[in-house]
Protein backbone atom coordinates (compact mmCIF):
# COMPACT_ATOMS: atom_id res chain seq x y z
CA UNK A 1 0.00 0.00 0.00
CA UNK A 2 2.61 2.89 1.08
CA UNK A 3 4.71 1.65 -2.24
CA UNK A 4 1.56 2.33 -4.30
CA UNK A 5 0.79 5.82 -2.82
CA UNK A 6 4.69 6.56 -3.11
CA UNK A 7 4.74 6.31 -6.65
CA UNK A 8 1.39 7.92 -6.81
CA UNK A 9 2.83 10.57 -5.56
CA UNK A 10 4.01 13.34 -8.48
CA UNK A 11 6.91 14.09 -8.72
CA UNK A 12 8.93 17.67 -8.10
CA UNK A 13 9.33 18.22 -12.05
CA UNK A 14 5.46 17.10 -12.59
CA UNK A 15 4.25 19.10 -9.66
CA UNK A 16 6.47 22.13 -11.42
CA UNK A 17 4.75 21.08 -14.78
CA UNK A 18 1.46 20.81 -13.34
CA UNK A 19 1.68 24.62 -11.69
CA UNK A 20 3.15 25.97 -14.91
CA UNK A 21 0.20 24.94 -16.65
CA UNK A 22 -2.13 26.68 -13.94
CA UNK A 23 -0.17 29.80 -13.89
CA UNK A 24 -0.36 29.94 -17.31
CA UNK A 25 -4.17 29.26 -17.64
CA UNK A 26 -4.72 31.98 -14.82
CA UNK A 27 -2.31 34.20 -17.58
CA UNK A 28 -4.31 33.18 -20.34
CA UNK A 29 -7.86 34.48 -18.85
CA UNK A 30 -6.40 37.23 -17.65
CA UNK A 31 -7.43 36.00 -14.44
CA UNK A 32 -7.82 39.81 -12.16
CA UNK A 33 -9.66 39.57 -9.15
CA UNK A 34 -9.08 43.13 -8.32
CA UNK A 35 -11.51 44.16 -11.38
CA UNK A 36 -14.36 42.65 -9.08
CA UNK A 37 -13.69 45.49 -6.66
CA UNK A 38 -13.27 48.31 -9.07
CA UNK A 39 -16.11 50.82 -8.51
CA UNK A 40 -17.18 50.00 -11.87
CA UNK A 41 -17.97 46.32 -10.84
CA UNK A 42 -19.18 47.29 -8.02
CA UNK A 43 -21.54 49.80 -9.07
CA UNK A 44 -23.07 47.54 -11.26
CA UNK A 45 -23.18 44.90 -9.32
CA UNK A 46 -24.98 46.74 -6.71
CA UNK A 47 -27.53 48.26 -9.91
CA UNK A 48 -28.45 44.38 -10.74
CA UNK A 49 -28.91 43.15 -7.21
CA UNK A 50 -31.23 46.96 -6.58
CA UNK A 51 -32.88 46.53 -9.99
CA UNK A 52 -33.37 42.92 -9.98
CA UNK A 53 -35.76 42.96 -6.76
CA UNK A 54 -38.96 42.42 -7.14
CA UNK A 55 -39.12 40.32 -10.09
CA UNK A 56 -41.23 41.65 -12.75
CA UNK A 57 -44.51 38.98 -12.38
CA UNK A 58 -47.23 41.02 -14.03
CA UNK A 59 -49.91 38.76 -15.42
CA UNK A 60 -49.00 38.90 -18.88
CA UNK A 61 -45.52 38.54 -18.83
CA UNK A 62 -45.59 35.62 -16.40
CA UNK A 63 -48.03 34.06 -19.56
CA UNK A 64 -45.45 34.70 -21.87
CA UNK A 65 -42.63 33.42 -20.02
CA UNK A 66 -44.74 30.50 -19.33
CA UNK A 67 -45.59 29.84 -23.46
CA UNK A 68 -41.42 30.31 -23.85
CA UNK A 69 -40.83 27.60 -21.29
CA UNK A 70 -43.03 25.19 -23.29
CA UNK A 71 -41.19 26.06 -26.21
CA UNK A 72 -37.87 25.18 -24.26
CA UNK A 73 -39.44 21.97 -23.18
CA UNK A 74 -40.75 20.75 -26.45
CA UNK A 75 -37.43 21.80 -28.02
CA UNK A 76 -35.23 19.68 -25.58
CA UNK A 77 -37.78 16.72 -25.96
CA UNK A 78 -37.47 16.97 -29.85
CA UNK A 79 -33.64 17.02 -30.02
CA UNK A 80 -33.29 14.55 -27.69
CA UNK A 81 -35.62 12.16 -29.78
CA UNK A 82 -33.52 12.95 -32.59
CA UNK A 83 -30.55 12.67 -30.74
CA UNK A 84 -31.60 8.76 -30.13
CA UNK A 85 -32.58 8.03 -33.80
CA UNK A 86 -28.92 9.55 -34.66
CA UNK A 87 -27.49 7.89 -31.58
CA UNK A 88 -28.86 4.51 -31.50
CA UNK A 89 -26.99 3.65 -34.87
CA UNK A 90 -23.64 5.04 -34.11
CA UNK A 91 -23.81 3.13 -30.40
CA UNK A 92 -25.03 -0.29 -32.05
CA UNK A 93 -22.02 0.17 -35.24
CA UNK A 94 -19.75 1.49 -32.61
CA UNK A 95 -20.10 -1.14 -29.92
CA UNK A 96 -17.48 -4.53 -30.63
CA UNK A 97 -20.32 -6.39 -28.63
CA UNK A 98 -22.60 -5.99 -31.63
CA UNK A 99 -20.65 -5.41 -34.66
CA UNK A 100 -17.58 -8.00 -33.64
CA UNK A 101 -20.20 -9.87 -32.13
CA UNK A 102 -23.64 -10.59 -32.15
CA UNK A 103 -24.97 -8.73 -35.33
CA UNK A 104 -22.02 -9.10 -37.99
CA UNK A 105 -19.29 -12.08 -36.30
CA UNK A 106 -19.75 -14.44 -33.98
CA UNK A 107 -17.69 -17.26 -32.82
CA UNK A 108 -13.81 -17.12 -34.29
CA UNK A 109 -15.13 -15.90 -37.43
CA UNK A 110 -12.49 -13.45 -38.50
CA UNK A 111 -13.07 -9.89 -38.77
CA UNK A 112 -14.20 -8.54 -41.82
CA UNK A 113 -12.71 -5.71 -43.44
CA UNK A 114 -16.17 -3.87 -43.93
CA UNK A 115 -17.35 -4.83 -40.33
CA UNK A 116 -13.80 -2.88 -39.40
CA UNK A 117 -14.57 0.18 -41.08
CA UNK A 118 -18.43 0.13 -40.58
CA UNK A 119 -17.25 0.64 -36.85
CA UNK A 120 -14.47 3.03 -37.47
CA UNK A 121 -16.80 4.98 -39.34
CA UNK A 122 -20.10 5.06 -36.28
CA UNK A 123 -17.21 6.38 -33.79
CA UNK A 124 -15.42 8.57 -36.07
CA UNK A 125 -19.20 10.25 -36.96
CA UNK A 126 -19.78 10.09 -33.34
CA UNK A 127 -16.73 11.67 -32.43
CA UNK A 128 -17.28 14.90 -34.80
CA UNK A 129 -20.76 14.88 -33.66
CA UNK A 130 -20.01 15.48 -30.35
CA UNK A 131 -16.79 17.60 -30.20
CA UNK A 132 -18.91 20.83 -31.74
CA UNK A 133 -21.09 22.23 -29.01
CA UNK A 134 -24.64 22.03 -29.98
CA UNK A 135 -24.85 26.14 -29.56
CA UNK A 136 -22.15 26.43 -32.26
CA UNK A 137 -24.03 23.77 -34.37
CA UNK A 138 -27.45 25.84 -33.37
CA UNK A 139 -26.04 28.88 -35.01
CA UNK A 140 -24.71 27.25 -37.77
CA UNK A 141 -28.30 26.00 -38.81
CA UNK A 142 -29.67 29.36 -37.84
CA UNK A 143 -27.83 30.42 -40.40
CA UNK A 144 -28.73 28.35 -42.86
CA UNK A 145 -32.62 27.68 -42.30
CA UNK A 146 -34.11 29.81 -40.24
CA UNK A 147 -34.31 31.74 -36.53
CA UNK A 148 -36.86 29.80 -34.38
CA UNK A 149 -36.72 26.28 -32.65
CA UNK A 150 -35.95 23.88 -35.59
CA UNK A 151 -32.30 25.02 -35.30
CA UNK A 152 -32.20 24.56 -31.57
CA UNK A 153 -33.65 20.91 -32.24
CA UNK A 154 -31.09 19.89 -34.98
CA UNK A 155 -28.31 21.73 -32.76
CA UNK A 156 -29.11 19.11 -29.22
CA UNK A 157 -30.30 16.39 -31.55
CA UNK A 158 -26.63 16.00 -33.32
CA UNK A 159 -24.48 17.14 -30.47
CA UNK A 160 -26.23 14.97 -28.26
CA UNK A 161 -26.58 12.47 -30.98
CA UNK A 162 -22.83 11.67 -30.78
CA UNK A 163 -22.96 11.86 -26.95
CA UNK A 164 -25.56 9.23 -27.13
CA UNK A 165 -23.43 7.10 -29.30
CA UNK A 166 -20.79 7.32 -27.85
CA UNK A 167 -22.22 5.95 -24.71
CA UNK A 168 -24.75 3.58 -25.82
CA UNK A 169 -21.65 1.76 -27.29
CA UNK A 170 -19.63 1.30 -23.97
CA UNK A 171 -23.08 0.36 -22.50
CA UNK A 172 -23.44 -2.56 -25.19
CA UNK A 173 -19.76 -3.40 -25.24
CA UNK A 174 -20.61 -4.10 -20.97
CA UNK A 175 -22.61 -6.65 -21.82
CA UNK A 176 -22.36 -10.64 -21.50
CA UNK A 177 -22.36 -12.04 -25.10
CA UNK A 178 -23.16 -15.58 -23.99
CA UNK A 179 -27.28 -15.28 -24.33
CA UNK A 180 -26.85 -13.68 -27.75
CA UNK A 181 -24.77 -17.00 -28.89
CA UNK A 182 -26.84 -19.22 -27.12
CA UNK A 183 -29.85 -17.64 -28.85
CA UNK A 184 -28.42 -17.58 -32.37
CA UNK A 185 -27.13 -21.54 -31.54
CA UNK A 186 -30.69 -22.00 -31.90
CA UNK A 187 -30.92 -21.05 -35.64
CA UNK A 188 -32.07 -17.47 -35.13
CA UNK A 189 -31.35 -14.48 -37.32
CA UNK A 190 -27.98 -12.51 -35.72
CA UNK A 191 -30.65 -9.28 -35.73
CA UNK A 192 -32.46 -11.16 -33.24
CA UNK A 193 -29.56 -12.77 -31.50
CA UNK A 194 -28.74 -8.69 -31.14
CA UNK A 195 -32.32 -7.83 -30.39
CA UNK A 196 -33.15 -10.18 -27.53
CA UNK A 197 -29.95 -11.38 -26.41
CA UNK A 198 -27.78 -8.54 -26.38
CA UNK A 199 -29.84 -5.37 -26.18
CA UNK A 200 -32.24 -6.19 -23.18
CA UNK A 201 -29.11 -6.79 -21.45
CA UNK A 202 -28.27 -2.69 -22.25
CA UNK A 203 -31.46 -1.13 -22.33
CA UNK A 204 -31.95 -0.59 -18.73
CA UNK A 205 -28.27 1.78 -18.39
CA UNK A 206 -29.33 3.19 -22.06
CA UNK A 207 -32.85 4.55 -20.98
CA UNK A 208 -31.14 5.73 -17.48
CA UNK A 209 -28.32 8.15 -19.72
CA UNK A 210 -31.27 9.06 -22.14
CA UNK A 211 -33.47 10.42 -19.20
CA UNK A 212 -30.17 11.96 -18.28
CA UNK A 213 -29.40 13.80 -21.30
CA UNK A 214 -32.89 14.83 -21.66
CA UNK A 215 -32.57 16.75 -18.70
CA UNK A 216 -29.38 18.12 -19.79
CA UNK A 217 -31.39 18.83 -23.44
CA UNK A 218 -34.11 21.24 -21.27
CA UNK A 219 -30.74 23.20 -19.84
CA UNK A 220 -29.42 23.58 -23.20
CA UNK A 221 -32.42 24.67 -25.30
CA UNK A 222 -32.73 26.90 -22.24
CA UNK A 223 -29.60 28.78 -23.46
CA UNK A 224 -30.58 28.45 -27.80
CA UNK A 225 -32.23 31.76 -27.55
CA UNK A 226 -28.74 33.39 -27.54
CA UNK A 227 -27.93 32.48 -30.73
CA UNK A 228 -31.64 33.34 -32.16
CA UNK A 229 -32.74 29.77 -31.66
CA UNK A 230 -35.70 30.77 -29.56
CA UNK A 231 -37.14 29.66 -26.30
CA UNK A 232 -36.72 31.21 -22.82
CA UNK A 233 -33.61 31.74 -23.38
CA UNK A 234 -33.80 34.98 -26.08
CA UNK A 235 -36.03 36.59 -23.32
CA UNK A 236 -33.56 36.79 -21.07
CA UNK A 237 -30.77 37.41 -23.20
CA UNK A 238 -33.35 40.49 -24.50
CA UNK A 239 -34.02 41.77 -20.80
CA UNK A 240 -30.23 41.69 -20.37
CA UNK A 241 -29.38 43.76 -23.05
CA UNK A 242 -32.38 46.41 -21.80
CA UNK A 243 -30.86 46.23 -19.13
CA UNK A 244 -34.21 45.05 -17.35
CA UNK A 245 -32.94 42.70 -14.51
CA UNK A 246 -36.15 42.79 -13.21
CA UNK A 247 -37.42 40.98 -16.13
CA UNK A 248 -34.07 38.60 -16.15
CA UNK A 249 -35.44 37.45 -12.55
CA UNK A 250 -38.17 36.79 -13.78
CA UNK A 251 -37.08 34.47 -16.80
CA UNK A 252 -34.62 32.97 -14.55
CA UNK A 253 -36.95 32.13 -11.90
CA UNK A 254 -39.38 30.73 -14.22
CA UNK A 255 -36.02 28.73 -15.70
CA UNK A 256 -35.10 27.24 -12.86
CA UNK A 257 -38.88 25.77 -11.86
CA UNK A 258 -38.36 24.28 -14.89
CA UNK A 259 -35.23 22.61 -14.83
CA UNK A 260 -36.16 21.16 -10.92
CA UNK A 261 -39.06 20.03 -12.41
CA UNK A 262 -37.19 17.87 -15.19
CA UNK A 263 -34.83 17.10 -12.38
CA UNK A 264 -37.45 15.29 -10.37
CA UNK A 265 -38.83 13.47 -13.56
CA UNK A 266 -35.41 12.37 -14.65
CA UNK A 267 -34.01 11.22 -11.46
CA UNK A 268 -37.42 9.00 -11.30
CA UNK A 269 -36.63 7.14 -14.56
CA UNK A 270 -33.24 6.75 -13.45
CA UNK A 271 -34.04 4.69 -10.29
CA UNK A 272 -36.56 2.91 -11.95
CA UNK A 273 -34.16 1.24 -14.63
CA UNK A 274 -30.63 1.64 -12.30
CA UNK B 1 -33.58 -8.21 -18.06
CA UNK B 2 -36.05 -6.72 -16.38
CA UNK B 3 -37.89 -5.36 -18.95
CA UNK B 4 -37.42 -8.12 -21.56
CA UNK B 5 -39.39 -10.16 -18.72
CA UNK B 6 -42.09 -7.32 -18.55
CA UNK B 7 -42.34 -7.58 -21.99
CA UNK B 8 -42.97 -10.96 -22.64
CA UNK B 9 -45.91 -10.37 -19.96
CA UNK B 10 -47.53 -7.87 -21.71
CA UNK B 11 -47.06 -8.09 -25.26
CA UNK B 12 -49.22 -4.88 -26.15
CA UNK B 13 -46.70 -2.40 -23.90
CA UNK B 14 -44.12 -1.78 -26.26
CA UNK B 15 -46.68 -0.23 -28.68
CA UNK B 16 -48.58 1.27 -26.61
CA UNK B 17 -45.44 3.40 -25.50
CA UNK B 18 -44.14 4.49 -29.07
CA UNK B 19 -47.87 5.50 -29.90
CA UNK B 20 -47.86 7.84 -26.97
CA UNK B 21 -44.13 8.78 -27.89
CA UNK B 22 -44.92 9.17 -31.12
CA UNK B 23 -48.00 11.32 -30.04
CA UNK B 24 -46.15 13.75 -27.51
CA UNK B 25 -43.34 14.18 -30.29
CA UNK B 26 -46.20 15.27 -32.94
CA UNK B 27 -47.91 17.73 -30.06
CA UNK B 28 -43.76 18.91 -29.21
CA UNK B 29 -43.79 19.24 -33.12
CA UNK B 30 -47.23 21.37 -33.54
CA UNK B 31 -46.39 23.47 -30.93
CA UNK B 32 -42.55 24.86 -31.66
CA UNK B 33 -44.04 24.57 -35.54
CA UNK B 34 -41.09 22.27 -36.52
CA UNK B 35 -40.13 22.28 -39.80
CA UNK B 36 -38.89 18.75 -40.77
CA UNK B 37 -39.13 19.92 -44.73
CA UNK B 38 -36.38 22.91 -43.95
CA UNK B 39 -34.77 20.06 -43.27
CA UNK B 40 -35.12 16.95 -45.81
CA UNK B 41 -36.73 19.16 -48.23
CA UNK B 42 -34.72 19.97 -51.52
CA UNK B 43 -33.75 23.66 -50.04
CA UNK B 44 -32.37 21.90 -47.03
CA UNK B 45 -30.26 19.09 -48.89
CA UNK B 46 -28.70 22.23 -50.82
CA UNK B 47 -28.57 24.02 -47.59
CA UNK B 48 -26.45 21.44 -46.32
CA UNK B 49 -24.15 21.16 -50.02
CA UNK B 50 -23.98 24.81 -49.39
CA UNK B 51 -22.93 24.93 -46.33
CA UNK B 52 -20.20 22.09 -46.98
CA UNK B 53 -18.64 23.86 -49.60
CA UNK B 54 -18.15 27.25 -47.92
CA UNK B 55 -16.65 25.67 -45.03
CA UNK B 56 -14.06 23.35 -47.09
CA UNK B 57 -11.04 24.15 -47.33
CA UNK B 58 -10.34 26.16 -44.44
CA UNK B 59 -9.02 29.54 -44.53
CA UNK B 60 -5.53 29.56 -43.36
CA UNK B 61 -4.15 33.00 -43.53
CA UNK B 62 -1.91 34.02 -41.05
CA UNK B 63 -4.76 36.34 -39.24
CA UNK B 64 -7.22 33.40 -38.85
CA UNK B 65 -4.68 31.08 -38.18
CA UNK B 66 -3.49 33.76 -35.32
CA UNK B 67 -6.98 33.47 -34.61
CA UNK B 68 -7.73 30.38 -34.45
CA UNK B 69 -4.33 29.36 -31.63
CA UNK B 70 -4.60 31.97 -29.39
CA UNK B 71 -8.49 31.06 -29.49
CA UNK B 72 -7.55 27.02 -28.68
CA UNK B 73 -5.15 28.62 -25.93
CA UNK B 74 -7.66 30.61 -24.22
CA UNK B 75 -10.14 28.32 -24.50
CA UNK B 76 -8.30 25.51 -22.78
CA UNK B 77 -7.01 27.86 -20.34
CA UNK B 78 -10.72 29.21 -19.29
CA UNK B 79 -11.77 25.48 -19.09
CA UNK B 80 -8.53 24.82 -16.75
CA UNK B 81 -9.52 27.78 -15.00
CA UNK B 82 -13.08 27.36 -14.32
CA UNK B 83 -12.95 23.59 -13.41
CA UNK B 84 -10.15 24.30 -11.08
CA UNK B 85 -12.16 27.34 -9.27
CA UNK B 86 -15.13 24.67 -9.32
CA UNK B 87 -13.23 22.25 -7.60
CA UNK B 88 -12.41 24.28 -4.83
CA UNK B 89 -15.65 25.76 -4.70
CA UNK B 90 -17.83 22.51 -4.59
CA UNK B 91 -15.30 21.19 -1.81
CA UNK B 92 -16.32 23.94 -0.44
CA UNK B 93 -19.91 23.77 -0.09
CA UNK B 94 -20.29 20.01 -0.36
CA UNK B 95 -19.41 19.11 3.34
CA UNK B 96 -22.56 21.63 4.15
CA UNK B 97 -25.04 20.56 1.19
CA UNK B 98 -24.26 16.83 2.47
CA UNK B 99 -26.89 15.47 4.59
CA UNK B 100 -24.58 12.69 6.56
CA UNK B 101 -21.99 15.68 7.65
CA UNK B 102 -24.38 18.16 8.72
CA UNK B 103 -27.81 16.86 9.55
CA UNK B 104 -26.92 13.37 10.69
CA UNK B 105 -24.08 10.64 11.10
CA UNK B 106 -21.02 10.80 13.09
CA UNK B 107 -19.63 13.95 11.42
CA UNK B 108 -22.80 16.21 13.43
CA UNK B 109 -21.19 17.56 16.58
CA UNK B 110 -23.03 15.46 19.17
CA UNK B 111 -22.55 18.10 21.96
CA UNK B 112 -26.14 19.24 23.40
CA UNK B 113 -26.91 22.05 22.15
CA UNK B 114 -30.29 24.23 21.98
CA UNK B 115 -33.13 24.15 19.66
CA UNK B 116 -31.90 27.28 18.17
CA UNK B 117 -28.72 26.19 16.93
CA UNK B 118 -30.15 22.76 15.71
CA UNK B 119 -32.29 25.00 13.78
CA UNK B 120 -29.37 27.34 12.58
CA UNK B 121 -27.50 23.92 11.77
CA UNK B 122 -30.57 23.24 9.51
CA UNK B 123 -30.99 26.74 8.19
CA UNK B 124 -27.27 26.56 6.83
CA UNK B 125 -27.41 23.57 5.02
CA UNK B 126 -30.40 24.18 3.83
CA UNK B 127 -29.14 27.71 2.56
CA UNK B 128 -26.06 25.99 0.97
CA UNK B 129 -28.17 23.22 -1.12
CA UNK B 130 -29.95 26.23 -2.68
CA UNK B 131 -27.17 28.08 -3.64
CA UNK B 132 -25.74 24.88 -5.06
CA UNK B 133 -28.91 24.84 -6.98
CA UNK B 134 -29.45 27.54 -8.02
CA UNK B 135 -25.36 28.16 -9.48
CA UNK B 136 -25.97 25.30 -11.11
CA UNK B 137 -29.18 25.46 -12.73
CA UNK B 138 -29.15 29.34 -13.87
CA UNK B 139 -27.46 28.58 -17.73
CA UNK B 140 -23.49 29.54 -18.11
CA UNK B 141 -23.94 31.98 -19.98
CA UNK B 142 -26.98 34.44 -18.29
CA UNK B 143 -23.68 34.15 -15.86
CA UNK B 144 -20.93 35.04 -18.58
CA UNK B 145 -23.43 38.10 -19.34
CA UNK B 146 -23.62 39.17 -15.65
CA UNK B 147 -19.99 39.18 -14.97
CA UNK B 148 -19.36 40.91 -18.24
CA UNK B 149 -21.69 43.46 -16.99
CA UNK B 150 -19.35 43.66 -14.47
CA UNK B 151 -15.79 43.41 -15.21
CA UNK B 152 -16.23 44.27 -18.71
CA UNK B 153 -15.87 42.11 -22.05
CA UNK B 154 -13.15 39.37 -22.07
CA UNK B 155 -12.05 36.19 -20.81
CA UNK B 156 -12.29 36.91 -17.15
CA UNK B 157 -15.70 37.19 -17.16
CA UNK B 158 -15.99 34.09 -18.58
CA UNK B 159 -13.76 32.35 -16.61
CA UNK B 160 -16.30 33.54 -13.48
CA UNK B 161 -18.48 32.63 -14.51
CA UNK B 162 -18.11 29.01 -15.12
CA UNK B 163 -16.23 28.84 -12.01
CA UNK B 164 -19.52 29.50 -10.24
CA UNK B 165 -21.22 26.85 -12.50
CA UNK B 166 -18.98 24.34 -11.94
CA UNK B 167 -18.91 24.88 -8.41
CA UNK B 168 -22.72 24.38 -8.05
CA UNK B 169 -22.36 21.24 -10.29
CA UNK B 170 -19.71 19.95 -7.86
CA UNK B 171 -21.27 21.43 -4.60
CA UNK B 172 -24.20 18.73 -5.48
CA UNK B 173 -22.11 15.94 -7.13
CA UNK B 174 -19.46 15.88 -4.17
CA UNK B 175 -22.65 16.22 -1.45
CA UNK B 176 -24.17 13.25 -3.47
CA UNK B 177 -21.24 10.96 -3.18
CA UNK B 178 -20.88 12.03 0.51
CA UNK B 179 -24.26 11.10 1.09
CA UNK B 180 -23.67 7.27 -0.44
CA UNK B 181 -20.41 6.61 1.45
CA UNK B 182 -20.68 3.59 3.13
CA UNK B 183 -21.43 5.04 6.70
CA UNK B 184 -20.03 1.58 8.62
CA UNK B 185 -16.01 2.62 8.66
CA UNK B 186 -16.73 5.81 9.82
CA UNK B 187 -18.87 4.79 12.49
CA UNK B 188 -15.50 2.33 13.17
CA UNK B 189 -13.25 5.34 13.17
CA UNK B 190 -15.90 7.35 15.47
CA UNK B 191 -15.63 4.60 18.14
CA UNK B 192 -12.02 4.53 18.42
CA UNK B 193 -12.17 8.07 19.75
CA UNK B 194 -11.30 9.86 16.15
CA UNK B 195 -11.86 13.51 16.48
CA UNK B 196 -14.29 14.58 14.10
CA UNK B 197 -11.89 16.41 11.12
CA UNK B 198 -10.29 13.00 11.65
CA UNK B 199 -13.42 11.41 10.40
CA UNK B 200 -13.40 13.77 7.42
CA UNK B 201 -9.52 13.49 6.96
CA UNK B 202 -9.05 9.78 7.27
CA UNK B 203 -12.64 8.51 6.69
CA UNK B 204 -14.47 10.16 4.36
CA UNK B 205 -11.57 12.15 1.34
CA UNK B 206 -10.16 8.99 0.84
CA UNK B 207 -13.30 7.26 0.35
CA UNK B 208 -14.66 9.97 -2.06
CA UNK B 209 -11.14 10.23 -4.23
CA UNK B 210 -12.12 7.90 -6.79
CA UNK B 211 -15.68 9.68 -7.23
CA UNK B 212 -14.25 13.03 -7.07
CA UNK B 213 -11.81 12.87 -9.42
CA UNK B 214 -14.32 11.58 -12.02
CA UNK B 215 -16.73 13.89 -11.74
CA UNK B 216 -13.82 16.10 -12.05
CA UNK B 217 -12.51 14.76 -15.10
CA UNK B 218 -15.92 14.23 -16.59
CA UNK B 219 -16.30 17.93 -15.73
CA UNK B 220 -14.00 18.76 -17.86
CA UNK B 221 -14.72 17.49 -21.02
CA UNK B 222 -18.19 19.52 -20.43
CA UNK B 223 -16.26 22.34 -19.83
CA UNK B 224 -13.94 22.89 -22.79
CA UNK B 225 -16.99 22.61 -24.66
CA UNK B 226 -19.00 25.34 -22.45
CA UNK B 227 -15.76 27.61 -22.43
CA UNK B 228 -15.77 26.93 -26.50
CA UNK B 229 -19.20 29.40 -26.32
CA UNK B 230 -18.37 31.78 -24.14
CA UNK B 231 -17.52 34.19 -26.26
CA UNK B 232 -20.41 34.42 -27.87
CA UNK B 233 -21.65 36.67 -24.89
CA UNK B 234 -18.35 38.43 -25.49
CA UNK B 235 -16.73 36.18 -22.49
CA UNK B 236 -13.79 34.79 -24.32
CA UNK B 237 -12.01 31.84 -26.25
CA UNK B 238 -12.53 30.82 -29.74
CA UNK B 239 -16.36 31.41 -29.38
CA UNK B 240 -15.81 34.69 -29.99
CA UNK B 241 -14.19 33.92 -33.46
CA UNK B 242 -17.05 31.64 -34.43
CA UNK B 243 -19.58 34.05 -33.50
CA UNK B 244 -17.88 37.10 -35.77
CA UNK B 245 -17.64 34.70 -38.66
CA UNK B 246 -20.71 33.01 -38.38
CA UNK B 247 -21.79 37.22 -37.77
CA UNK B 248 -20.04 38.33 -40.89
CA UNK B 249 -20.81 35.27 -43.36
CA UNK B 250 -16.85 34.37 -43.27
CA UNK B 251 -17.31 30.78 -43.93
CA UNK B 252 -14.00 29.90 -44.86
CA UNK B 253 -12.68 31.34 -41.70
CA UNK B 254 -15.54 29.67 -39.77
CA UNK B 255 -13.96 26.65 -41.24
CA UNK B 256 -11.06 27.06 -39.33
CA UNK B 257 -12.16 27.76 -36.47
CA UNK B 258 -14.48 25.12 -36.02
CA UNK B 259 -12.05 22.37 -36.70
CA UNK B 260 -9.82 24.37 -34.44
CA UNK B 261 -12.79 23.69 -31.70
CA UNK B 262 -13.14 19.77 -33.24
CA UNK B 263 -8.97 19.28 -32.67
CA UNK B 264 -9.21 20.90 -29.10
CA UNK B 265 -12.39 18.88 -27.85
CA UNK B 266 -11.02 15.84 -29.01
CA UNK B 267 -7.40 16.66 -27.65
CA UNK B 268 -9.15 17.47 -24.01
CA UNK B 269 -11.54 14.01 -24.29
CA UNK B 270 -8.33 11.77 -25.09
CA UNK B 271 -5.97 13.57 -22.71
CA UNK B 272 -8.73 13.24 -19.70
CA UNK B 273 -9.52 9.89 -20.56
CA UNK B 274 -6.04 8.94 -20.15
CA UNK B 275 -5.48 10.97 -16.84
CA UNK B 276 -8.30 9.47 -15.35
CA UNK B 277 -7.08 6.17 -16.04
CA UNK B 278 -3.34 6.91 -15.15
CA UNK B 279 -5.21 8.10 -11.54
CA UNK B 280 -8.10 6.05 -10.51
Amino acid sequence: MSTRRRRRRPSFPRALLILAILAASFYGTGFRPDLLLTEHAVGNAGRFLRDCWPPYLDDGYVLRLGKLALDTLATAFLGTVGAVLIGFPLGVFGSRSAVFGALFVTGEARRGRLTKLLYLTARGISALLRSIPELVWAFLFVRLFSLGPTPAVLGIGINYGGMLGKVYSEQLEHTNPTPAAAIEATGASRFSAFWWGLLPQASGAMSAYTAYRFECAVRASAIMGFVGAGGIGQEIQLSMQYFQFDRVLSGVLVLVLLVALIELLSDAVQRRFA
Amino acid sequence: MNAAVLRARHPWRGLIFLGGLLAVVWLAAWWVEFDIRALFGRDGVEAFRKVGERLWPPKLSSEVLHNALTGMVQTLALSIVGTLFGVLLGLLLAPFAARTVFVEGPLVDRRPRGRGARLGHKAVHVGVRLCANALRTIPYLILAMLFVFMVGLGPFAGALALALHTGGVFGRLYAQAIDELDPRPLLALQATGASRFQIWFYGMLPALRPALLSYTFYRWEVNIREAAVLGFVGAGGLGYHIQFALGTFHWSALGTYLLATLVLVLAVDALSARLRKALL
